[in-house]
C-alpha cells in the first residue's frame, strides 16, 4: 500500500494573497471563502484544473509527460481503449482520475486526495515512478493557478451557496438486470 | 479615504433562472446520450479486456475477471476439435471452417468474444434524467438465439456476469456529470453582473 497522496491548500493564505495589500479586501475575501460550500467549490475546480492539464499531457510543471513504452503501446489494453501513442494522459479506464476528489475541508484549508486506495497507489506510481514506470508527476498545482482559481470562484460564487447546495441533490443509480438504468437524479455520491 | 471592497450580486432571480436552465440543459436527453455512449464503451472495453462483474444483483458490484475458457473450448476457437471415443481413443482434427473470432477475440482469452455479435449488440436509449443500456433482441447469424437471450442469466451471464456498472464505473460517470455541471455553471455565472 503506497503512501496517501494529499494536496493541502491553505485557503486563508491564498485569499490574503489574492486580495493584495488592501486589508479590507483581504477581510472580504477571507470572509467570502469562509463557507464550506465555496471552499469545496474552489477545491473541486482545482481538481478539474489538475485533471484537464493531465489530459493535455502536461505534468505539474507544465512539461510534457514521458512517452509510453513500446511494450505498452503494443499491449491489448492500449488497443482496446483506443489510445494513441502521442496522447500520454495517464488515462486508460478513467478510474484513477475519477478517484481524485476533495477529501477534507476545514476552517482554514481544503485537501485534495484519492477516494480509493488502489487508485491512490496507481497515482503514487506515476508521481514517484515505480519499477519500469517513469516519473509522470501530475499531482500538483502552482500557487499562481490556485490564486487565479480562487479569484474566479469568489467572482462566480459569492452569495450563491443556495444554488450550489441544490447541485448535490442530483444523484443515484439503479442497476437493473438485463436493462441498466442510470438515473442521475437520485444518484448518491457516497 | 480607504477604498471599501464589497462583492455585490445583482439580478439574483434572473441568475437563478439561468442556473436552473443550465442544469436542465446539462441533464437533457442529448447530453444523456453522451453518458449512455460512455457507459456502453465502459462495459464493452472492460469485457474485451477480460473482466466482468462480481454480482449482477449488487447495487455497486466490483470488477471481477471473467471465468477462464475450458481447454477444449480454447482448442475449438483455434480451429481444433478433440474428443475421446467410447473406447477411449483420442480423436483430433482440424475444422474446415475455423471460427472467425470477433474484434479483440483470441483463442485463449476469455472476453465473451467468439463472433463478437453479442457485445456489438449493446444499445443505448437516453431518458430525461438518465439512460438505459440493453442488448438488442435480434436473432444472431446462426439463427439459434437472439443476442439478448444469449446474454441472459440462462446462458452467458450464468457463469460470466458482465452487464452491470461497477462501483468504480458509476463513479466515473458521476464525476463526468459533476464536471459538466460545474462547467455549465461557470459559463452562466461568468455572465452575471458583479460590482
Amino acid at each position: 500500500m503506497a503512501k496517501q497522496l494529499r494536496l493541502k491548500l491553505d485557503v486563508v493564505a491564498l485569499a490574503k494573497k489574492a486580495a493584495g495589500a488592501n486589508a479590507q479586501k483581504q477581510d472580504a475575501f477571507i470572509s467570502t471563502m469562509s463557507g464550506e460550500t465555496i471552499k469545496r467549490e474552489f477545491a473541486k475546480r482545482c481538481v478539474d484544473f489538475i485533471l484537464e492539464r493531465t489530459n493535455e499531457g502536461k505534468d505539474k510543471n507544465n512539461s510534457s509527460f514521458a512517452k509510453y513504452s513500446e511494450a505498452y503501446r503494443r499491449s491489448r489494453s492500449f488497443q482496446i481503449y483506443g489510445k494513441s501513442a502521442g496522447q500520454v494522459n495517464l488515462k486508460l479506464t478513467g478510474a484513477m482520475q475519477s478517484a481524485v476528489d476533495v477529501v477534507d475541508v476545514n476552517s482554514r484549508s481544503v485537501t485534495l486526495g484519492f477516494v480509493d486506495q488502489l487508485e491512490n497507489d496507481k497515482a503514487h506510481g506515476h508521481v514517484h515512478g515505480a519499477n519500469k514506470l517513469p516519473v509522470r508527476d501530475f499531482w500538483g498545482i502552482s500557487e499562481k493557478e490556485q490564486i487565479r482559481i480562487l479569484k474566479q470562484t469568489i467572482r462566480d460564487f459569492a452569495d450563491l451557496e443556495e444554488i450550489i447546495v441544490d447541485q448535490d441533490e442530483l444523484t443515484q443509480i439503479t442497476v437493473g438486470e438485463q436493462e441498466l438504468e442510470f438515473d442521475f437524479e437520485d444518484f448518491d455520491n457516497g | 479615504m480607504a477604498k471599501v471592497f464589497q462583492v455585490k450580486v445583482t439580478g439574483f432571480e434572473e441568475l437563478q433562472k439561468k442556473v436552473e436552465r443550465a442544469l436542465n440543459d446539462t441533464v437533457k436527453r442529448t447530453v444523456m446520450l453522451d453518458f449512455a455512449r460512455l457507459a456502453r464503451d465502459i462495459i464493452y472495453r472492460r469485457v474485451k479486456s477480460g473482466y466482468g462483474v462480481s454480482n449482477l444483483d449488487a447495487e455497486r458490484p466490483k470488477q471481477a475477471r471473467l471465468k477462464p475458457l475450458s481447454e477444449q473450448y480454447k482448442k475449438y476457437r483455434s480451429g481444433l476439435v478433440e474428443f475421446a471415443t467410447r473406447e477411449g481413443r483420442l480423436v483430433k482434427f482440424k475444422l474446415k471452417n475455423k471460427p472467425k473470432l470477433g474484434k479483440f477475440g483470441a483463442p485463449s482469452i476469455s472476453n465473451l468474444t467468439l463472433t463478437g455479435q453479442m457485445l456489438e449488440a449493446i444499445e443505448i436509449e437516453a431518458r430525461r434524467n438518465g439512460f438505459q443500456l440493453f442488448i438488442n433482441d435480434d436473432v444472431r447469424e446462426d439463427g439459434l438465439l437472439t443476442n439478448a437471450q444469449l446474454a441472459s442469466r440462462d446462458y452467458v451471464q450464468k457463469e460470466r456476469p458482465f452487464f452491470a456498472l461497477t462501483d468504480t464505473e458509476q463513479r466515473i460517470l458521476f464525476r463526468d456529470l459533476e464536471r459538466r455541471l460545474r462547467q455549465e455553471l461557470q459559463k452562466v455565472l461568468g455572465q452575471r453582473s458583479v460590482k
